[in-house]
């Protein structure tokens, strides 16, 4: 069973963003509430440290928890 | 205690500095001192944290948290800290808009991630995997799918609890188990044995 664990934590991530993205995408064809903001140079510099600060607190957050979830199965092998 | 809850149970006391670390960030960027009764409540915190982490003598040594998860768990905690206080300061750029905020979030995290994905070769992996018998593509897709939803949702949640609170508010208010912002698919697929779905 353990075997057939796909062991790509950073790719599941990845895959979350861009649903969250698409979702986004698709709510903002419904409501005007949800706005797309353009792609502007300027905003994304100023930004820059939000979002990398944000991905790699998630990556260790995802890390963490892999960590935690190799402990866990220790203990199971080893009962 | 099942699977799942010492799993989200180590989990929490790894990310347990989280609080304490959002209300040093926060003094120390806005140059101000937190009150008396917050820092007691931070020292608890901590406190419970060094309590959490000690290893206790009945326990088999395998069952206690090894020292990698924690540092992850330490370092996970000190840059979701920062981030909560850089939001409130950044979303003045994005004309105080939580969901353009979200949005620039999430896309530019996914284009600095993607890199490293291709990296450490685990889309190869994953092809690998799918060509094998055991490979369950249903469970694959509905856990990205499930993931993707419920992770925009805190995302905007979280955006809109620091904008109109502040970030340590947040840290308060927001009882988020580690598990509910990591990849579920993970934990699904881990979870084969008997484990109920998180977070």
């Amino acid at each position: 069973m353990l075997n057939s664990t796909p062991d790509a934590p950073l790719l599941f991530l990845f895959i979350q963003l861009v649903i969250a993205v698409i979702l986004l995408h698709l709510s903002a064809l419904f409501t005007s509430r949800i706005e797309i903001p353009n792609w502007d140079r300027h905003t994304a510099k100023k930004l820059f440290p939000v979002v990398s600060i944000n991905i790699i607190g998630l990556v260790f957050n995802t890390l963490c928890l892999r960590e935690v979830e190799a402990t866990f199965f220790q203990v199971l092998i080893s009962h | 205690m099942s699977g799942i809850q010492l799993n989200i149970y180590i989990c929490q006391i790894a990310r347990g500095l989280v609080l304490p670390l959002t209300i040093t960030v926060t003094s120390v960027t806005s140059h101000s001192h937190p009150s008396a009764r917050v820092i007691i409540a931070a020292g608890l915190v901590t406190a419970g944290f060094f309590v959490g982490v000690a290893p206790e003598g009945n326990l088999p040594v395998s069952s206690i948290p090894s020292t990698t998860s924690l540092v992850y768990g330490v370092f996970s905690s000190l840059f979701i800290a920062i981030h909560t206080v850089l939001i409130k300061s950044s979303l003045p750029y994005c004309n105080n808009s939580t969901i353009q905020l979200a949005y620039w979030t999430n896309a530019g995290s996914a284009i600095l991630l993607a890199p490293f994905v291709l990296l450490y070769g685990e889309p190869a992996k994953i092809l690998e995997l799918s060509g094998t018998p055991e490979w369950n593509m249903k469970v694959f897709v509905w856990g990205c799918l499930v993931t993707g939803f419920f992770g925009f949702l805190l995302c905007v949640a979280g955006l809109l609890s620091i904008k109109v609170t502040s970030p340590v508010t947040h840290m308060f208010s927001s009882v988020r188990p580690c598990s509910s912002s990591s990849p579920l698919p993970l934990s699904i697929s881990y979870s084969c044995p008997s484990r109920p779905l998180d977070p």
